[in-house]
Formats: structure tokens, sequence, C-alpha cells
């Protein structure tokens, strides 16, 4: 019996569906308990709108996370950007410019904490902690006290063409292809599979993790312009949470905490509506916010127990 | 003669309905409104135990709350859920992101009401923008004005520390709240600033408000916990003797200050913001080792304009929001100045058991609500709250 349940945990295709299953099987529960309110298309498309920032920004952290580290400067990294973007608008008055401002400042910096990794010999993790803090000072300095506000008629009219809903889809078959479909995508996965053995085979480590923190930064400056238009403002508090949400939609969207070859780009979409539709469903069936918490924690902590088994006989670091 | 039996049988069933199946208390329709907050602490716990005991019944409103919200992103996700939700209405107490929230709530053709010292910036034209509530900027100033000239009006000279809170930010009440308190100084001693009072009530580090007189006064930015380990330092120099919170400094400053009293025999006046807690009563009825009450006066977190908040959303949902918005855009409805307590019998009348929240009763928040009411008369309500007239009021 116990060897059968291994077995199935350790199945590719139980970890592939897992996740997909249990947001499907989410949703019908919604469904059946709020009468048919929950898949209300306009309900549906709000969890959707709600979802793609996060869903964006983690899905180009997928590519760092594959390689098996972790980038916990994203939220920041992201609420600097937003602020630039934002002030280049407000300067230029140009769409055109605020993407470009945004596209650009997110690869270059998360480019540069690659570069302080590898040129320092020092891990992602502890860099990316510095720049957590650096990003952020960052954005205080250029902020102060003040409030960038975006005119409503502009971030307005965007929503109603559903401009993030595009940028967010358009990325995301760009980020399929490369990780699935290219020798790019393979040899991310075989660096967090074991990165000696990846470096032993011929692959540059630092050049690939170079490569995943540009994607990644791609991804942090189109979850900005998002957070431009989804917010309508930016203050010094704006993707407080984004970090944490980013990393917990990416481990429950059923992606391995390890990466390797575990590692999928839909991960980022499936875990981002996941958290959205606990939100919203337990709220619709009258859950206070406060035992709301409690009640997604432990949701949490399940999927995590059934996703996030390393499979026995993977080869690894550690043997 | 059968029809007429059926007749009778109808009515009859449509009179029982009646009685057993009310509209609502005092026959409002009941409707679900949403509170989005930026803090689940003492106050936000007070205001919510106010609205389901008292605002609650007599609206026949029922309330969804928010967790503690920081950004326009998380506000705009809670109004989404909570229109999903079945609300008609959202108030909402984040002032970083008022009038973000008020474009969002208009496009899901929900009313909205916010909360803020200053009135809006921007979307005030939005139809479903209801209002802005909250006490003045101004009336922050007159109140810690009040306080500052009840306790130190001795005759004394004495040595003051002002701590600005967020006004550094640009927390207007804080900024009004530091403004009013040096005003109050210089009519006390009739002093005059060798600078602008409002550059000394926004500095971003510490500032000395240097004067004609020579009276110390010393203006300190910050609040939260590591406001203790700036201030506590000060305080041990032995310099000051008055200490003005414009934030909530009870609890992060009431050690230090017993210390530096018990070690320099000296009396220190406080005078904080905060809610009529137990601990703030205890802080009024308990003497300090120099043998004077703990705490002086307290300028009370404003909480008139939860009622008033959930008043002009209960009248714009049954269809008076002409009434509830002033001239094509929201109202502003400031109400009334925070209270000012300064003594433990203050304290003990305007605590009592038997108050009711934000000292409306039912009868009054009813008198406020159905077509003949306005925001102006809800406004003339919340300003009529006056610390004596509270006190007369409830006083028996």
């Amino acid at each position: 019996m116990k060897a059968t349940f291994a077995r199935i945990m350790e199945n590719r295709w139980f970890s592939r569906m897992l996740s997909p299953m249990f947001l499907l099987l989410l949703a019908l529960l919604f469904s059946l308990l709020t009468g048919g309110r929950f898949s209300n298309p306009r309900n549906l498309r709000m969890v959707l709108e709600q979802a793609l920032v996060v869903a964006t920004v983690a899905t180009g952290a997928v590519f760092i996370f594959a390689t098996g580290n972790v980038n916990i400067s994203m939220g920041a990294a992201t609420a600097l950007i937003a602020t630039l973007a934002a002030q280049a608008y407000l300067a230029s008055n140009s769409l055109a410019v605020m993407f470009l401002v945004a596209l650009a400042a997110g690869a270059f910096t998360l480019a540069v904490t690659a570069l302080l990794s590898t040129a320092l010999h020092v891990r992602v993790l502890y860099i990316t902690v510095v720049m957590m803090t650096l990003l952020s000072s960052l954005q205080k300095g250029i902020l102060g006290s003040s409030t960038i506000q975006i005119p409503y008629e502009f971030t307005s009219a965007l929503k109603n063409a559903n401009v993030p809903l595009y940028i967010f889809l358009g990325f995301l078959v760009f980020c399929i292809i490369l990780f699935h479909f290219t020798g790019f995508g393979r040899k991310l996965r075989y660096i967090g599979i074991n990165d000696v053995c990846a470096e032993l085979t011929g692959f540059k480590k630092s050049r690939y993790l170079f490569l995943a923190f540009v994607v990644a930064g791609i991804g942090v400056g189109l979850g900005a312009v998002m957070t431009i238009i989804r917010n309508g403002s930016i203050t010094t508090d704006t993707a407080a949470s984004l970090n944490m949400d980013c990393m917990l939609a990416i481990v429950l969207g059923g992606m391995s905490a390890f990466g390797g070859s575990r590692s999928y780009v839909h991960s980022a979409i499936i875990g981002a509506v996941t958290v959205t539709v606990l939100n919203n469903g337990l709220l619709m069936i009258g859950v206070s916010s406060m035992i709301l918490q409690a009640i997604r924690g432990v949701i949490f902590i399940i999927l995590l127990v059934l996703s996030q088994k390393r499979p026995k006989g993977l080869p690894s670091q550690e043997g | 003669m059968k029809a007429r039996k059926i007749v009778s049988l109808v009515l009859a069933l449509v009179m029982l309905l009646a009685i057993a199946v009310p509209a609502g208390a005092e026959g409002f329709r009941k409707v679900k409104v949403a509170y989005a907050t930026n803090a689940t602490d003492e106050t936000f716990v007070g205001r919510k135990k106010g609205l389901e005991e008292l605002v609650g019944p007599t609206l026949n409103m029922e309330f969804m709350y928010s967790e503690a919200l920081s950004d326009a992103g998380a506000l705009t996700t809670f109004i989404e859920n909570a229109f999903a939700s079945g609300c008609e209405g959202v108030f909402v107490d984040l002032a970083n992101a008022m009038d973000q929230g008020a474009a969002v709530a208009n496009d899901l053709g929900m009313w909205y009401v916010g909360v803020s010292s200053a009135d809006s910036a921007v979307n005030y034209d939005l139809p479903y923008y209801v209002s802005v509530v909250g006490a003045s900027a101004q009336g922050y100033g007159t109140s810690y004005a009040t306080a500052i000239e009840s306790v130190l009006s001795d005759g004394e000279e004495h040595s003051i520390l002002i701590l600005s809170g967020a006004a550094a930010y640009g927390a207007t009440s804080f900024i009004e709240g530091t403004a009013g308190s040096l005003r109050a100084l210089q009519e006390i001693y009739g002093l005059t600033y060798t600078r602008d009072i409002n550059e000394l009530a926004t500095s971003s580090t510490s500032v000395d408000a240097e004067n004609d007189k020579g009276v110390k006064i010393t203006v300190v930015p910050g609040m939260g916990p590591d406001l203790t380990n700036t201030v506590s330092p000060m305080l041990q120099s032995g310099e000051y003797d008055v200490v003005v919170g414009t934030t909530t400094i009870y609890g992060s400053l009431s050690v230090a200050v017993d210390e530096v009293e018990k070690a320099t025999g000296k009396n220190i006046f406080f005078i904080s913001r905060d809610v009529l807690s137990d601990t703030i009563g205890n802080a009024f009825h308990t003497n300090d080792s120099t043998g004077h009450p703990v705490m002086d006066a307290v300028v009370t977190q404003a909480t008139f304009e939860t009622v008033s908040g959930m008043i002009l959303l209960r009248n714009a949902i049954d269809g008076y929001a002409d009434n509830m918005r002033a001239d094509g855009r929201c109202s502003r409805v400031p109400g009334s100045a925070p209270l000012v307590v300064v003594s433990a019998e203050q304290f003990d009348i305007l605590s009592a058991e038997d108050i009711p929240f934000a000292f409306c009763t039912a009868e009054d928040i009813l008198a406020l609500t159905g077509p003949d009411a306005t925001w102006e008369a809800i406004d003339a309500f919340g300003a009529s709250l006056t610390t004596e007239a509270v006190i007369e009021k409830f006083n028996k």
C-alpha cells in the first residue's frame, strides 16, 4: 500500500496534473457552494485579472527556480521598476516609453543581480537578500513620502482594452517556447538537477544563470507595467507582498521547490489562480477574512506536502 | 362567496407574512457593505464592535471586513471580491489608495466612502463616489491645542518634546497635530518661532523649535516600535518634562517615561493620541512615582467617521445618493474633531459601559437616514459632538 502510494507520488503525470486538478475541483466546489455565482463570467474574469501580475512575474521567475535557485528580490524589483516606469510615463506621456523603460530596467536590474552572484561567487539567495533591501531603499529614496498617481482615464482605457491579459499571454507563449521547446530550457533544468554535473558536461552555469535572470527581469518589467495599470498609483507599499505571492504560486502550481526536471512554466499561472480562487471563493461563501488566512494556510500545507517530495533516484548533488 | 373567502385568506396570509418577516430594522432592506482597513489593531476592533452592535442592527446592514491592506493593488482585489460576495457599498480606511479605490468601486457600480483627514484629490466626480469622511486635519490641530492648553496652563515653564509621527511623510492629521501643538505653545508662552511652524512640523529629522523666549521645544519625527530607541535617550537626558505624541505613544514610551521619572524624581506630563481603552483608563487612574497621573491628556481616535460613512452608504444604496453628494461630486464630511480627555473623571464618563459607539444612539443614526437626510445634516451632527457636549449628554 505504502509502496503504491509512493509510486503514485513519484509519477511524473501525477505531479504535473495534481495542481491543475486541485484548481478545477476547487472552482467546481465554489460554484456549487455559491449557487453558480462563482462561475459567473464576470467573476471568473475578475479572478483572472487579480492573478495576472503574480502570474507574469512568477512565470519569469520559473527560469531562476528551475536552476535550483531562489530570487527573493522580485517584489522589491517590481516596485522600483513600476516607480521608474510610472515616472517615465508622466514625463513623456507615452505608453511606449513606459514599456521600454520597464523592460530595460527589469532586465538590467536582474542581470546585475546574476552578475553579482557569479562574479563574487556568492550564492544567489544571499545576493537577492541584499538586492531586496537595496532596491527597496532606492524606491523609498525616489518616492519619499509621495504617491505617484497615474491618470484614471489612462489606466482605465488600458484595463478595458485587456492590455494586461495580452501582455501576460504574449509572455507566457514566449516562456513556454523558450523553456519547454529549446535547448536553453533543458539546460536550465539540467543545472537544477545537478549543477556540478552540468558544468562538467560543458554548460557554463554562470552564463545560463545570467540568461535566466534576464528572462525573469523581462517578467518583472512586464509585471511592473501591469501593476501600474491595475493600481493606478505607486507608493512605497506597492507590491509589498508580491515576492511571497510569486514563490507561493510557483510551488502551489506544481513545480518542485528544488527546480530541475519537475519545472513547468504553467505552474506560475496555475498557482497564481489557485491563490486567487481560494481568496475569492472563500469570501463568497461567507468565510471571514480573519479565518480565511488560516484555511488558506492549511490548504497550502496539504498541497506542498503532496507535491514537494523530491523523487527518489533523481540524480542530485547529494548523489 | 368562495372568491371572497380566497381573497380574505390571501389578505390574512399577507398580513401574517408582514408580521413574521419584517423588511429589517425600521423597514430597511438588508444590505451588505464592505469595510477595507489598513490595520487590524485595537482601533479597528473597537470600530468593528460598534458596527456589529449598533450600526448593523439599526440600519439592517451586514459587514464584510478586509485583512490589513497596504496598497492600491490589495484594495482593488478586496473591492472586487466584496462585489462578488454581494456587497453594494464599500467603506475604505486606506488613505494612500482612497481615490484609486473609488475608481474601482465606480467601475463595479458600488457606492463608495473613503476615510481621510483631507478631501479627495482626484476622481471626486465619479458618480458612485459618495463622500470622504474623517476628522479634518484642522480638527486634529484644534484638539491638540486644547490638550496642551489644559495641561500646561499652570504658569510654569516647561521643556516639551513633540513626536510628529508621520508628519514628515505628508500625513495631514499628524502635520496638523504637531502644528496645533506648536501654535498652542506659542499662545501659552507668547513666543515667536524663528522658523515657519509648518516647516518645523514636517521636518524629517529631529529639530529644535527655536524661539525668542528660549523655551525648549523639540520636534521628533517617526512612529512605531523604533520610536522607543530614538526618544528614550532624549528623555534620559532629563531635559524634557512634557511628551506630546501625535501618534499612539503610550504603549511604546510609558516604560521609558516611568524609568526617567523614577531616576530624576521629576514628573513628565504625558499627552498621547489613543482609543479610550482599559489601558488608557488605568493610566488616567494610576499615579506615577512622583504622585501625578501617568496619563495627562488623550486626543481620541475619531470614531464618528465610521458611523457617518455607513449612514452615507445606507442612504446612497436606498436611492438618496444625490443628497449625500455635493454638487455633482463626492461630499466632504469631517464631522467631529477628535475628543480631548484631560482627567480620569472625563475618561470614566466617556468610556462608561452604556455609552454608545461614537457617542451616537440608534435614534441619532435613524434621524440621519431617509429621503430628507443630507450630508450637511450628518456633518453638522458630527460637529456637535464636542467633548463638552458629549459629557453633558451622557453624564448621568
